[in-house]
């Protein structure tokens, strides 16, 4: 077996078998489901007990349709969540009104109180007095009854149907149709957009967690000197090649762990989300990106000594790994956009960039090819500028480098 | 259709830019041991009489060629090794010769360019200058002949031993089933057979020593390389591992061993070299050096002894131990009146005229080199 392959071998067994990969493998999608639903989870918890909610108005009405609104939103034994409680006080000015509505939030009558005032016709003052404003659930239904009461009173005022004016403004959705050579085909560009943009971001939260085996492995190796006797059996060059394969075999058989919880969970429906006419080329620029960023990273992450050292590196791949995904985001809101597609030809975010633009526009040929020959030769050159530093930084102990000493590396024959 | 055909040249255009750019092909130029006959498998006694019968029939085509000349008279020749880091000179125009058979003795004070040597020869750096030839050929990949136990060390803390073993075994090329026998075989040696299935980090530490020793072994390496193989182990553990390094040389190989225990170093080694600040203070073969050194030194033993002997004027120069003192003698003193005259001042309890210790040679190289 070449030598590359025997490190490559020991690389993805070894950390194949560590804990902290089996967790993350297997648990790792459970928490991000977790994560995604318990916000959800929250929101959908039924409330426990009736909230009464004051209601101070001037110059205008609008406690029924409060009341209608809010009550869709029910406790636990099937009682109204709120209860709005209409505060007459003419005799007193807004603030002096103000003031004792506020005192009856503070002897607990209220659980809070809304002020309305009617400036004149499009201009309105409104305000929510609790005790706890910071109850977003609260505030987001009183927010959605107090907006749809108003525009029912703005209709009314200029004498429209509110009834008409939903008919009329119910908005229409748009079927999106690609067309190309192949001929037309109907496309749910949303949801191939949240497909793509999970596959990028599986190769970034990959990336990130092979980056820090990357890393700490080679620390871990130079700090107890096995690195010499590596090194006494292969060449800088196998050495890092092995890693790079293994790790980056370590990181896809991780991928492809998700995808088949992925699939086996959600099911078929998980074909809507994939442009299935360009898997092909996603998946290439998905292997040549990953292989591309492990052979930059093991550059930089030969350079350090500690465990400090590792976790400041970490930080610094930390940013050029999570850019992608902040330019994918901007992406969406113009795929066509000249700007965005410059990015295509950056080697940094070539692979990111490419999966989306192949899988939502029709690239051609001539740009298929030339990016994946720039994403070649980057990983070329990453991996002649990487050995060069792994070289001299493996062998080298005792305190950090700084950069003058990198670039003497870098120089050194 | 034209999708798929279109995304498939791309992918066969990519798989061949990137094995033939990024993963060279193995250098094809590398040598390879047609007749790999086991130099183990022949004894010594065989090996005597196949290099009297090889010098009788030399024209002997097939002979020749199964007893290929460089397997019995292996040999590992360094010719003008030199290198710099940022112009300190680490190693300065080292030439040394080591024969099959032979334990060298790499040794010198801290920072004299040992490591440096070492890494030059396993290739684990460049030499600026000089060549390192084993059996004349300076092409061959070295890195496989040669099993090394670097000074500070380290193994991987949380996995097994047998699979640490075998990586290591693996990487200098072997087949698994050659080291598996080979990890069984040094494991059962070193009484740990049973450790097998450990990891690492639930050993004692001077199993662990023992462990790193064996990562060394388990290729059957043509060279060994140790750099202080005894720190750390006890005096049974030491024997036992003598034992080994002689087991080897047995078999016709080459053992380079750089030590600071010069007791160690004077018992197992065959031939020295003693480097300083990069250079060449001595080298050869041990016995010659001694004879270098002249005449017999007196080595002393008593209970009284003091830095008062070091003024006596027949006294070249003194290294004083705890009870015990080996001196350097002048030229055209009476041996038999130093002892007189040391016997009325000193308690001495035996004394011995014998040639001057490996240790006291170091001192007096390395001062007389330093001025």
């Amino acid at each position: 077996m070449k030598k590359f392959l025997v490190i490559a071998k020991w690389e993805y067994l070894e950390r194949l078998k560590n804990k902290t990969y089996i967790f993350m493998t297997f648990f790792f999608p459970l928490i991000i489901f977790g994560i995604s639903l318990l916000p959800a989870l929250f929101m959908s918890e039924e409330d426990n007990e009736t909230k009464v909610i004051g209601l101070l108005e001037e110059n205008i009405s609008m406690q029924n349709d409060l009341e209608r609104l809010l009550s869709e939103y029910k406790t636990i034994n099937g009682q109204p969540s709120y209860l709005i409680q209409k505060i007459n006080l003419p005799e007193l000015p807004a603030t002096k009104a103000i003031d004792s509505a506020s005192s009856l939030v503070l002897q607990k009558i209220l659980d809070g109180f809304i002020y309305i005032k009617k400036v004149d016709a499009d201009s309105f003052v409104v305000e929510y007095h609790s005790e706890k404003i910071s109850v977003i659930k609260d505030i987001s239904r009183l927010e959605k009854a107090i907006n749809q009461s108003l525009i029912k009173v703005k209709l009314e005022d200029y004498n429209i149907n509110p009834e008409l004016s939903k008919t009329l403004t119910k908005p229409v959705e748009v079927k999106k149709v690609k067309v190309s050579i192949e001929g037309k085909e109907s496309l749910d560009l949303e949801k191939v957009f949240v497909g793509t943009f999970a596959f990028i971001w599986f190769l970034v939260m990959s990336l990130l967690m092979v980056a820090s085996s990357l890393v700490r492995s080679v620390v871990e190796e130079k700090s107890n000197r096995i690195i010499e006797i590596l090194l006494s059996s292969c060449s800088a060059k196998d050495l890092m090649a092995g890693k790079i394969l293994g790790l980056s075999a370590l990181g896809l058989t991780q991928i492809f762990v998700w995808l088949l919880i992925a699939v086996s969970t959600i099911g078929p429906v998980i074909f809507n989300y994939i442009q299935l006419q360009n898997l092909g080329f996603v998946l290439i620029y998905f292997v040549l990106g990953y292989i591309f960023y492990s052979s930059l990273f093991i550059g930089i992450g030969s350079i350090g000594n500690t465990e400090q050292d590792s976790q400041s590196i970490m930080g610094v791949l930390s940013i050029l790994i999570v850019f992608p995904i902040i330019l994918s985001v901007q992406f969406f809101e113009n795929p066509s956009s000249k700007f965005i597609s410059y990015f295509s030809y950056f080697p940094l975010t070539t692979a990111p960039i490419m999966t989306l633009r192949v899988s939502l526009l029709d690239v051609s040929l001539v740009e298929k090819i030339s990016t994946l020959l720039i994403l070649i030769l980057s990983i070329y050159i990453s991996i002649w500028f990487s050995a060069k530093i792994f070289r001299v930084a493996i062998l080298s102990y005792g305190k950090t480098p700084n950069i003058h000493e990198i670039i003497k590396w870098f120089k050194s024959k | 259709m034209s999708h798929s055909i279109e995304w498939l040249f791309c992918f066969l255009i990519t798989l061949y830019i990137s094995t033939t750019l990024i993963f060279e092909p193995v250098n094809k130029s590398i040598l390879t041991f047609t007749f790999d006959i086991s130099i183990k498998d022949i004894n010594s006694s065989t090996r005597k009489i196949l290099k009297t019968f090889r010098r009788s029939i030399s024209n002997n085509f097939i002979f020749e060629k199964v007893m290929d000349k460089n397997r019995i008279f292996s040999m590992l020749k360094v010719l003008n090794l030199h290198k710099e880091f940022s112009n300190v000179v680490a190693v300065d125009n080292l030439s040394f010769e080591i024969n099959e058979g032979e334990i060298f003795g790499l040794l010198g004070p801290n920072g004299a360019g040992k490591t440096t040597t070492i890494r030059c020869l396993l290739n684990i750096i460049q030499p600026d200058r000089g060549e390192i030839l084993y059996n004349g050929n300076s092409n061959l990949n070295i890195k496989d002949l040669v099993g090394y136990i670097p000074e500070e060390r380290g193994l991987y803390a949380k996995s097994r031993v047998v699979d640490v073993l075998m990586y290591f075994g693996q990487l200098k090329g072997k087949p698994s089933s050659f080291v598996k026998n080979r990890i069984n075989y040094y494991l059962k040696k070193l009484g740990m057979k049973e450790t097998a299935n450990r990891r690492i980090n639930e050993l004692s530490k001077g199993n662990q020593q023992k462990i790193q020793l064996i990562s060394a072994f388990v290729s059957e390496p043509k060279i060994l390389v140790l750099d202080e193989p005894f720190s750390g182990l006890d005096p049974i553990n030491q024997e036992l591992v003598i034992e080994l390094i002689k087991e080897f040389l047995d078999e016709g190989k080459i053992i380079i061993l750089s030590t600071h225990q010069m007791d160690i170093a004077e018992k197992l080694c065959n031939k020295i070299l003693l480097m300083n600040k990069g250079k060449q203070t001595l080298y050869g073969y041990l016995n010659e050096i001694k004879k270098q050194f002249g005449r017999m030194n007196l080595h002393l033993r008593g209970n009284n002894l003091d830095n008062n002997l070091k003024y006596y004027p027949e006294f070249e120069s003194v290294f004083l131990y705890e009870n015990y003192a080996e001196i350097f003698l002048r030229d055209n003193f009476n041996t038999k009146e130093i002892i007189q005259k040391l016997l009325m001042n000193y308690n001495i309890t035996s004394f011995e005229l014998k040639e001057p210790s490996l240790h006291s040679i170091f001192i007096r190289s390395i001062k007389g080199h330093n001025s």
